[in-house]
C-alpha cells in the first residue's frame, strides 16, 4: 500500500522522529511532526552521536551495518551538512581477562565484513598520542564515525520540510484519539489534528502517551550525563571508550571520551547504569557529584596531560530504556499506531534503521532491514514482564 | 590526583556574595547569634556599589567607599568570617557548596544559605560592538576606580539608566573628555519628576547633578548607538532616533569622530547561576533585569527550603534595596537555623524599594530598538562567532527558544555560557520572531557555574562525597530539583 495521500503524524522531533519524518515524506505521505519544545532538545541534542558498529550489539549487527552505511550516504547527499567524520573508535582494556572477550567481538565483527582489530598499548599511542595513561591494550574500529548531533537533527528535519513535511514545534501532543479500532488523530492544547496514522517517536515519554490506549510498553527513563571542557587545541582524534567486560568498575558501566569539532573535550563515565524513577524525565536536574568524580578520574587516568584543563559545563538527559536494550519499533495497539522509541542510549546510530522499519510497516511491505529484533510483540503478555 | 585535599568549612550560615546585600545579610544573621561565613569572589569585600579601591579616592565615589568601609568593618567586628577570592562553582543539595580559592578546592557545609551574587552588565549587540575600544560602562568604571586607568581620552557614553550619569561623572572627574552622553529615554523630565517624589534622595541627586553639570550640553536624549566604526579600534560612532514606541526611527545625522572609547550599557542582568544550580525558581521581568530569583518579599526565602536570596539577583534595584533585602534574608536565615532574630527593617527599606521601581519607570530601555539594531553580519554571540543571520535562520527552522538557538548555532556555548550574549539574543528573538522573552528563556546555568580546572573539581567533588552532608532537606541531596527547561 503506497503512502500517497495518507496523513501521518510523527510525535517527537528527536533524531528518530526527524529520520522517520524524512523516510515517510519521501514515500509520498503527508507528514506533520509535532514537537513539544525545540526540535532535538531532549536526548538527541545532548548526544555524543557516535555512529559505530564496534562492541555494540551482536544480534543487531546487520542493522547497525546498514545504519552506518545510511549515515555515510546521508553525509554525501547533504554535502557534509552535519559534519560526519570517520574518526574511528578505541576501546581500552585494563584486565587480562578482557582480552578474550575483546577478541571475540573483533572476530564476529570481522566475520561480518568490518575491520575491527586489536592494538597493543604502543599502537594505541600511534592513533591517540595523548592517551598516555596506563592501559593494557585496546581494540580499534576505524570505520566508526562522529556527527554533529544538532546539525543532524536539523538537516534531516529541514530535508523533510523541504519535501513537504510540516513541523509544529513547541506543541505537545496531549492525547492520541481513536475511532473504533483505529487511530484517527492527535490532540494538542489548542488543536485536534486528524491523522491516518500516528508514529510515536517520543523517547522516554512515549510509553505514557500510548498507555491510555491500553498499550503497555516496558520503557523506563534512565539518567544520562555528560561533561565538557573549554575548547582545547586538537588533542583527542577519535572516540575513546571502555571495552565491554565483566570486570566491573569503569568496565562495568560506560565510558565515552571524544573531542568536539569546536575543541571541547566531551566525557562521561557511568559506573553503573540503573534506572530512574518514573517521571524523572520531566525535570532536568544537575549532574551527580559521584558521576563528576568518576568521569574526571577516568579522563585524567587516560589523558593525564589534561590535568589543568577547565571544565565548562555539564548536562543531564533521560534515555528510554527497554528490558533487552533494543528499540520498540512497529505497530502497537489500535490500527494506525506505531511505536519508535526505546533508544537505550545508542539511538543516534539506529535512527535510520527505525525510520526504515516504520516506513516499511506503514507501506505493509518488507523493507531493507530485518525488523524482528525490534518487534513490539516480544513484550506481549507472558513473554517478558514489565521491568 | 594531586595529592591535595579540599578544605572543609562548616558554618551555620553561608552567605555567597560580599556586596551590599551579602554584607547586610551576614551582619543581620550574625547579630541574631548565628555563626556566619561570607564568601566573595573579589579580592576585597564590597561588591559593586561598595567596591574598595586599593588607593584613596576622591570625588563622587569617596562617600560611597567610606560607607562601604564602615559596613565591612561592622561585619568583621561582629564575628562574621569573610573569605575573599573564593569562587563558588557548584552545589550539592542546599547544604553543600563547592568552591575554589586560587588553586585550592573548598567545600562549605551550612544549614542555611543566603545568595547575594549581584548582577552583571547587559550587553546589547549593534554593528561594530565587537571593535576594541567598545566596552560596558561598568568595566570602564572599574578601570578608573580600581586601577586609576581611564578607558580613553575622548569617550562617548550611551545606553539607559542612572548608571550612565554616575559613570559620566566619574570619567569626567578622572580627566576623560566625555564627548557625548546618549540616553535612550525621551527626556530628563521623567527622572526629574521621579526625584521630586523622593526628598530623601535629593542630596544624593544634587551631588550627582553637580558632578555632571559641566557635561550637560553634551547630553542627548531619545536615541541609541546605531553603529561603531573604525579600523581595528573604534574611532567613530553614529546614532539613531527612537520613535514613541521605543522602536528605531530616523538616523541621527550627527556622527562623532576621533573617539577612543565607546561605552554602552543597558542596565544589569541578575547573576542567577548559583541559584539555578540549587534549583531556585526564577521569574522573568525585563525591567527587573530579566530572569531573577523568585522570593518571598518578607523573608527573602526562595523556592528551596533553607536557601534565601537578596540584592540584585532578586531583581535589579540598586544598593539600598539590596541592603534592606540582605537584612531581611539574613534574619530569616538565622530564624531558619533556630536563632530567632528580632528583625526590624531599616527605616529606608520601603522607600528604597519604591524609589527603585519609580526609577525603572523613568528610564525605559528600548528593547524593540535594541532587537532591530543588529544587521545580518553582526555577531550576537562573540565566543562562538554567531551572526544575526545564523540566529534568524535557526528561528526560522523552529529553534524558537534560547536552547533551540543554542543547539543550532552554538550561540551561548562558549566561555560565557550565555551570560554576555543572552540578553542580546532574547531582544533579537523578540524582535525577529515575536517571541516573548520569558518563554524564550535563557541558557540555564549548569555545573560548574564558572569554568574550573579538572583537578580542583575532582578534589572538591571527592571531599563533598566523603563528608557527610552539613544538614538540610535530604530530598535535595544528589539530584537537585532542576528546572523543566532544557539546556
Ligand atoms: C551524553 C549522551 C551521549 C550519547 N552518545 C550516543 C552515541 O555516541 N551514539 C548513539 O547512537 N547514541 C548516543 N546517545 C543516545 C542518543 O542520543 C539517543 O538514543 C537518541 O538521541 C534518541 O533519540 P530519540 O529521537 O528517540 O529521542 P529524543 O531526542 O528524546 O526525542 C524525543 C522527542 O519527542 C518529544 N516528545 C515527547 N513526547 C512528546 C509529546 N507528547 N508531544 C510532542 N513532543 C513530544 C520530546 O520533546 C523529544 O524532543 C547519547 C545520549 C547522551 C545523553
Ligand atoms: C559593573 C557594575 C558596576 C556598578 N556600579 C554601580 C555604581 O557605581 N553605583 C550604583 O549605585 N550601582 C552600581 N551597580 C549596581 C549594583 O548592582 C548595586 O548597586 C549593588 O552593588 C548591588 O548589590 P548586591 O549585593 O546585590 O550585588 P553586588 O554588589 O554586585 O555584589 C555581588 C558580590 O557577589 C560576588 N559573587 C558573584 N558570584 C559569585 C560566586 N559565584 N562566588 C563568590 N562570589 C560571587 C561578587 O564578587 C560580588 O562581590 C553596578 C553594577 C555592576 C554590575
Amino acid at each position: 500500500m503506497g503512502l500517497e495521500a495518507r496523513h501521518i503524524v510523527v510525535v517527537g522531533a528527536g533524531i528518530v522522529g526527524a529520520a522517520t519524518a524524512l523516510a515517510l515524506v519521501e514515500r509520498g505521505a503527508r507528514v506533520t511532526v509535532l514537537e513539544r519544545a525545540s526540535p532535538g532538545s531532549a536526548v538527541s541534542g545532548a548526544s555524543l552521536a557516535c555512529l559505530g558498529t564496534h562492541m555494540n550489539s551482536e544480534i543487531e549487527l546487520p542493522q547497525l551495518i546498514w545504519a552506518t552505511q545510511r549515515w555515510a550516504l546521508w553525509d554525501q547527499r547533504f554535502n557534509g551538512a552535519f559534519h560526519y567524520r570517520r574518526c574511528g573508535q578505541i576501546r581500552f582494556i585494563d584486565h587480562e581477562a578482557d582480552i578474550p572477550t575483546t577478541e571475540r567481538w573483533i572476530a564476529l565483527e570481522r566475520a561480518a565484513g568490518l575491520s575491527a582489530s586489536f592494538l597493543t598499548a604502543e599502537q594505541v599511542r600511534e592513533i591517540e598520542p595523548a592517551l598516555t595513561g596506563p592501559i593494557l591494550a585496546a581494540s580499534w574500529s576505524p570505520d566508526d564515525a562522529l556527527v554533529n548531533p544538532f546539525l543532524s537533527v536539523r538537516t534531516l528535519l529541514r530535508a523533510a520540510m523541504d519535501a513537504g513535511a510540516q513541523l509544529r514545534h513547541h506543541q505537545s501532543v496531549l492525547a492520541i484519539d481513536t475511532r473504533g479500532e483505529s487511530v484517527c488523530g492527535v490532540r494538542t492544547a489548542d488543536a485536534t489534528i486528524p491523522a491516518d496514522a500516528v508514529v510515536v517517536a517520543g523517547g522516554p515519554w512515549a510509553a505514557d502517551l500510548v498507555a491510555p490506549l491500553g498499550v503497555s510498553l516496558p520503557i523506563v527513563p534512565r539518567k544520562a550525563q555528560c561533561l565538557a571542557t573549554v575548547a582545547q587545541p586538537p588533542t583527542i582524534r577519535g572516540v575513546v571508550g571502555a571495552c565491554k567486560s565483566e570486570q566491573g568498575g569503569v568496565h562495568g558501566g560506560y565510558t565515552q571520551i571524544q573531542q568536539s569539532e569546536a575543541g571541547q573535550i566531551l566525557f562521561n563515565t557511568v559506573l553503573e547504569g540503573g534506572k530512574s524513577a518514573p517521571g524523572a524525565q520531566n525535570t532536568i536536574p544537575q549532574v551527580d557529584l559521584r558521576f563528576v568524580s568518576d568521569s574526571i578520574a577516568t579522563l585524567l587516568r587516560l589523558f593525564p596531560g589534561l590535568r589543568g584543563t577547565d571544565v565548562l559545563r555539564s548536562w543531564v538527559r533521560f534515555e528510554a530504556v527497554t528490558p533487552d536494550d533494543r528499540f520498540i519499533a512497529g505497530p502497537v495497539g489500535p490500527t494506525g499506531l506505531y511505536m519508535a522509541a526505546g533508544d537505550n542510549g545508542t539511538g543516534f546510530l539506529r535512527a535510520p534503521v527505525i525510520a526504515e522499519i516504520i516506513a516499511a510497516a506503514l507501506e505493509a511491505r518488507s523493507g531493507e532491514v530485518d525488523p524482528s529484533p525490534y518487534d513490539p510483540r516480544r513484550f506481549s503478555a507472558g513473554r517478558e514482564t514489565h521491568a | 590526583m594531586t595529592g591535595r585535599s579540599a578544605e572543609i568549612v562548616d558554618s551555620e550560615i553561608c552567605v555567597v556574595g560580599g556586596g551590599p546585600a551579602g554584607l547586610s545579610a551576614a551582619l543581620a544573621a550574625r547579630r541574631a547569634g548565628a555563626q556566619v561565613v561570607l564568601l566573595d569572589l573579589f579580592d576585597r569585600p564590597g561588591g559593586q556599589y561598595f567596591m574598595q579601591p586599593p588607593h584613596p579616592v576622591s570625588g563622587l565615589a569617596a562617600a560611597q567607599v567610606g560607607q562601604g568601609r564602615a559596613l565591612i568593618g561592622k561585619v568583621r567586628d561582629s564575628g562574621v568570617v569573610i573569605r575573599s577570592g573564593v569562587e563558588v562553582f557548584g552545589a550539592d543539595g542546599a547544604g553543600t557548596l563547592l568552591a575554589r580559592q586560587g588553586e585550592r578546592a573548598l567545600v562549605v557545609r551550612a544549614k542555611a544559605l543566603v545568595l547575594a551574587t549581584g548582577a552583571h552588565e547587559r550587553t546589547s549587540p549593534f554593528p561594530g560592538w565587537t571593535l576594541p575600544g567598545v566596552m560596558n560602562p561598568g568595566a570602564a568604571q572599574r578601570l578608573v576606580k580600581m586601577h586609576g586607568i581611564t578607558p580613553g581620552k575622548r569617550v562617548v557614553l550611551a545606553g539607559c539608566g542612572p548608571f550612565l550619569l554616575v559613570v559620566a561623572a566619574q570619567l569626567h572627574h578622572a580627566g576623560c573628555e566625555v564627548v557625548r552622553v546618549v540616553e535612550a529615554s525621551p527626556s530628563p523630565l521623567r527622572l526629574a519628576a521621579t526625584l521630586l517624589r523622593f526628598p530623601s534622595r535629593w542630596a544624593e541627586a544634587a551631588g550627582l547633578l553637580r558632578a555632571v553639570a559641566p557635561l550637560w550640553s553634551r547630553f542627548r536624549f531619545g536615541r541609541v548607538v546605531a553603529e561603531a566604526m573604525g579600523e581595528g579600534h573604534v574611532n567613530r560612532v553614529r546614532f539613531a532616533f527612537l520613535d514613541g514606541e521605543g522602536r528605531l526611527g530616523a538616523d541621527d545625522p550627527e556622527t562623532i569622530d576621533d573617539i577612543d572609547a565607546l561605552l554602552v550599557g543597558y542596565g544589569f542582568r541578575p547573576s542567577v547561576e548559583i541559584a539555578t544550580l540549587l534549583g531556585c525558581s526564577l521569574r522573568h521581568d525585563w525591567n527587573a533585569g530579566g530572569h531573577h530569583v523568585a522570593i518571598d518579599e518578607a523573608s527573602g526565602a526562595t523556592s528551596v527550603p533553607g536557601v534565601f536570596a537578596a540584592g540584585e539577583i532578586t531583581g535589579v534595584a540598586g544598593a539600598y534595596p539590596a541592603l534592606a533585602g540582605g537584612a531581611r534574608a539574613g534574619a530569616a536565615a538565622a530564624r531558619f537555623v533556630g536563632r530567632p532574630a528580632g528583625h526590624s527593617p531599616p527605616s529606608y527599606a520601603g522607600r528604597a524599594d519604591r524609589f527603585a521601581k519609580a526609577l525603572r519607570r523613568a528610564f525605559r530601555v528600548p528593547y524593540a530598538a535594541l532587537g532591530q539594531l543588529p544587521d545580518a553580519e553582526t555577531l550576537l554571540c562573540r565566543c562562538e562567532e554567531v551572526r544575526a543571520t545564523d540566529v534568524a535562520a535557526a528561528l526560522q527552522d523552529g529553534g524558537c527558544d534560547a536552547h533551540g538557538v543554542k543547539m543550532w548555532t552554538r550561540a551561548g556555548m562558549g566561555l560565557c555560557q550565555g551570560r554576555i550574549c543572552g540578553f542580546g539574543l532574547s531582544v533579537y528573538a523578540a524582535q525577529r520572531a515575536g517571541l516573548d522573552p520569558a518563554s524564550f528563556g535563557a541558557n540555564a546555568a549548569r555545573f560548574p557555574a564558572r569554568p574550573a580546572p579538572l583537578d580542583i573539581l575532582a578534589e572538591a567533588t571527592a571531599a563533598a562525597i566523603a563528608a557527610p552532608q552539613g544538614n538540610l532537606a535530604d530530598e535535595s541531596r544528589g539530584g537537585l530539583s532542576g528546572s523543566a527547561s532544557r539546556d
